[in-house]
């Protein structure tokens, strides 16, 4: 079966801010990265700050060429002039739905935006209306403006939106990061649930090690823009092999209870 | 003789025009205590923070009685205990910290405006966070979070407060670098023994340097105790909601 991704040697490469605030110096974002994504595996991103997740996500995404190597979407090579099946295939929820929700628009609107741009036919009203039900809100918040809800709702909303085209892949960079955390295991719950019902695949990039092997069959553990290490998430974080991998469990601040 | 506690916080009421945000908080920080305000989104765990700090935003305004160091601040602008007093290291100190000055320029900066010092040991806070000198000619673009964070702190403890307000110091930052930086907290604290006050959402942070605890929710205090008892038998459903929420973030 062809693999949802498959990079080949992917680097990238930026300028980030040097020694005067008028200089700039090179930096390697990605450096030579292989990564086979196989269909139907969910798999977590994983990687401290600085690793090259958020790169590594932007080409994935097509949102960015890579200066070597390629990136390809079922087989396609995929580039952000040719994105082939990606924008209708991948649906995306960002970190912050207070910024990736338009705040002029009620928020029907914006789950029913992709519905348009796609030309996905059927009654788009009745699928906002599924959608948000899906999503544990009552279909008549539709017209109200993201201002009204709590970020916890707007990550709901998000969701709604990135699964309304109904995509084969769902990816998340980190969803769950900006959401109050008394509200937030219910939103990792809402997800797994969602994509297992519509058999949707997820790729999620976090640094939530403990959502990350809740939602995630896989892991992949980026360092200094190389993965590192790659397998079953639960054989991966029970035996690391890599010193990125073990750095990031050796990170996890555990509370002791009852 | 008991010691003054450093901070004395009587039934304190924060409000934005007719809008309550915090009722009738009363909370004693003894010297050298190290207290964390957890909560929800919106409980005024901020709001808390900064009144302790005498920097309630503009158009807050707090009744009751609040004592930093034997100083009443309610009515005043804080000035007179910010420094030696209180110190507070803010959430993103890319916005905290000045984007043209080099990092030796800033940190002297409090020296000078607290202690009229003419040289300062800027080589010396500098290692106290387990940074380099030569950090002091780099810009604040060119460092990443978690070193910002500490310049941030080495400024904060910089004329050795009695107390030191956090709000959410790790929150902008990955977890190994987190760790790192409570780990730095912890160790500078102790050193210099002064007391803290942390604002988190997170009982992972709260349980790594803290010792004393108020759960906050909707501007009321809802329970508060030493931290291992509250974790191990938590009373109220905010407290067992965030419980949740830390044990959620846990490898099994």
């Amino acid at each position: 079966m062809t693999a949802t991704f498959a990079l080949d040697g992917v680097a990238r490469r930026y300028t980030v801010p040097g020694d005067r605030p008028w200089r700039r110096v090179p930096r390697t974002a990605l450096d030579g990265v292989d990564l086979t994504v196989p269909a139907g595996r969910d798999l977590a991103i994983v990687g401290a700050s600085g690793s090259g997740k958020s790169t590594l996500l932007r080409l994935l995404l097509a949102l960015e060429a890579p200066d070597a190597g390629t990136v390809r979407f079922r087989g396609d090579v995929v580039t952000p002039r040719n994105p082939g099946a990606l924008r209708r295939d991948v649906g995306v929820v960002a970190q912050d739905p207070g910024s990736s929700l338009d705040p002029r628009l009620p928020v029907g609107a914006s789950i029913r935006e992709p519905l348009e741009c796609l030309a996905v036919p059927g009654d788009h009203g009745a699928r906002v209306a599924e959608l948000l039900d899906a999503v544990g809100l009552d279909p008549g918040v539709a017209d109200r403006r993201p201002a009204g809800f709590s970020g916890g709702e707007r990550q709901r909303i998000a969701l709604a939106r990135a699964l309304a085209a109904r995509p084969a892949v769902l990816v998340g960079d980190e969803p769950f990061s900006a959401v109050d955390p008394t509200t937030r295991g219910r939103l990792v719950t809402l997800v797994g649930d969602l994509a297992r019902a519509s058999g949707t695949q997820l790729l999620l990039v976090t640094h939530d090690l403990g959502i990350a092997q809740r939602l995630c069959a896989d892991v992949a553990v980026l360092d200094a823009g190389r993965v590192v290490e790659t397998g079953p998430v639960d054989a991966v974080f029970a035996r690391p092999t890599a010193d990125a991998t073990r750095a990031l469990l050796d990170a996890v601040l555990r509370v002791s209870v009852g | 003789m008991m010691s003054t506690p450093v901070a004395d916080v009587r039934d304190v009421r924060i409000a934005a025009g007719d809008t309550t945000l915090v009722d009738g908080l009363t909370l004693t920080v003894g010297a050298g205590e190290r207290w964390g305000i957890v909560g929800p989104s919106g409980a005024g765990k901020s709001l808390t923070a900064a009144a302790v700090a005498g920097l309630l935003p503009p158009g807050t305004t707090a009744t009751g009685s609040i004592r930093v160091d034997g100083t009443e601040l309610v009515g005043t602008s804080g000035t007179a205990v910010r420094g030696r007093g209180v110190a507070l290291v803010a959430q993103d100190s890319a916005v905290a910290l000045h984007p043209l000055l080099t990092i030796g320029r800033q940190l002297a900066l409090p020296l000078r405006r607290h202690q009229g010092l003419d040289r300062s040991p800027v080589d010396e806070l500098l290692a106290a966070v387990d940074l380099p000198p030569e950090l002091a000619r780099a810009r604040p673009a060119q460092l990443s979070g978690g070193q910002r964070q500490r310049v941030a702190l080495a400024g904060a403890l910089a004329c050795r407060p009695r107390l030191l307000v956090a709000d959410e110091p790790t929150a902008a930052l990955d977890p190994p670098v987190a760790r790192a930086l409570l780990d730095r907290l912890d160790r500078s604290l102790t050193a210099t023994g002064t007391a803290l006050l942390l604002v988190t959402h997170d009982l992972g942070v709260l349980a790594a340097v803290c010792e004393r605890v108020v759960v906050l929710a909707g501007g009321r205090v809802v329970e508060s105790g030493p931290v291992p008892e509250v974790l191990a038998a938590p009373q109220h459903e905010v407290t067992r909601a965030l419980v949740d929420a830390a044990q959620l973030s846990v490898p099994t």
